[in-house]
């Protein structure tokens, strides 16, 4: 019981982070995506059902606080934290490269569905969009093992 | 306990496409009932650092950095009220106190709602330049899509030469002028302005021509423009209290 409350009061933190002090943080106009590295991490440690779990309430927190339509980082991270739980036992889940070539691959999976969705299309110039995804990839990335230092305290990974 | 698993891994999956479904103003006012719930929060954060506690002051004054400081940010708030004095529009001021979490969208929540007169498709300012049209009003919060985000569009016009074109977003920093015709009479450095007649008053400043080039069709041309404003520096803006006709 105790569990659903923490991550719940982690995710709303780490959203509110995203959104207020991590602007102070941004490099050539991109900000880390914590959302993203929380629902990796539940989708590693926590296997497909809680990793979907933390994937559409991560996803439905980023998708009510931005101005893109509902449903499409809730579709995004749900895809992503099924889809990483099915080779979770096959990957060195504490390396940084590990994480840095998922985070990559997320960034790309999302940037595809929200452009798709979104109501321009997939117009974005071919080099602006690698660029963009790049950099969320690169950026994220860095934050990425203090963040699952912070959340393997916060949650006791060996429990799962 | 496999098939379980999978049961529970459809429903879910299942309901990660729900919101899809749900009509605009359903979605709109999911979004809005949050906003209004998180503003305390984002207002304490956004206000933390402006906040000088009696126990600050006292270091304050013994430190003429943070003199300095708090002397910058008088002559600054006292420009945004000249400014909000000075204009021939009614205008409403408003701070900024989130942004959007994701790097696709740009968008601003300020700590005004209807509450306070805001009604969606108002234009937003800043003393420099226009930034962006309210899409969201919640009672105390709204929130306000950028003039760099891909969904924003308005009409704009070429100051120097009154060839008109269709604003967007383009990159986290910069907007385009798209539709240009071939031959028109457009450089390096123009300053492009709103059209008006829809959402936008006429004559607002958007920004400087820095790029131009041909579109994938070769039927016209775009422009790239930038803000004189520090889009990811916002702190204070204005609401123009009235739709252009």
């Amino acid at each position: 019981m105790k569990e659903p409350i923490k991550f719940i009061f982690i995710a709303g933190l780490l959203l509110i982070l995203q959104i207020t002090i991590f602007n102070d943080f941004k490099v050539f106009g991109i900000k880390p995506d914590l959302l993203l590295i929380l629902t990796i991490f539940f989708s590693l440690y926590g296997g497909a059902i809680f990793g979907l779990s933390a994937g559409i309430s991560a996803g439905f927190l980023k998708d009510v606080f931005s101005v893109s339509s509902l449903g499409i980082n809730t579709f995004s991270f749900a895809i992503i934290g099924i889809s990483f739980a099915v080779f979770k036992n096959r990957l060195f889940r504490e390396s940084i490269f590990t994480q840095f070539i998922l985070i990559i691959t997320s960034c790309l999976l999302m940037a595809i569905v929200y452009n798709l969705a979104s109501s321009s299309g997939l117009d974005y110039p071919a080099p602006i969009f690698l660029k963009t995804c790049f950099l969320i990839s690169i950026y994220t990335s860095i934050w990425c093992p203090f963040v699952f230092f912070f959340l393997r305290r916060i949650f006791f990974v060996k429990k799962f | 306990m496999k098939l379980r698993n999978i049961t529970s891994a459809i429903t879910l999956l299942a309901l990660s496409v729900l919101p899809f479904t749900l009509p605009l103003n359903i979605q709109s006012n999911i979004k809005i009932f949050f906003l209004d719930k998180a503003r305390p929060a984002l207002k304490s954060i956004a206000f933390i650092s402006k906040e000088k506690s009696p126990k600050k002051q006292i270091i304050i004054q013994a430190n003429p950095v943070e003199l300095e400081e708090l002397r910058k940010e008088n002559e600054r708030l006292r420009s945004l009220l000249d400014f909000k004095q000075g204009s021939e529009r009614r205008l409403i001021s408003a701070f900024v106190i989130g942004r959007d979490p994701s790097n696709w969208s740009h968008s601003i929540i300020i700590d005004r709602g209807s509450a306070d007169g805001i009604r969606p498709d108002m234009a937003v300012i800043t003393k420099e330049a226009l930034i962006g049209k309210i899409v969201e009003v919640g009672k105390n919060t709204s929130r306000a899509i950028l003039i760099t985000d891909r969904n924003f569009k308005a009409a704009a016009l070429v100051e120097r030469t009154r060839v008109t074109g269709l604003l967007s977003g383009f990159s986290p920093n910069r907007c385009q002028m798209r539709f240009i015709p071939l031959d028109a009479d457009v450089e390096k450095g123009d300053i492009v302005i709103s059209l008006g007649g829809g959402v936008f008053p006429k004559g607002l400043l958007i920004g400087k021509i820095v790029n131009l080039g041909l579109s994938g069709d070769s039927v016209s041309r775009f422009a790239i423009i930038e803000s004189p404003v520090r889009l990811n520096q916002l702190e204070e803006v204005f609401i123009i209290n009235e739709r252009a006709n």
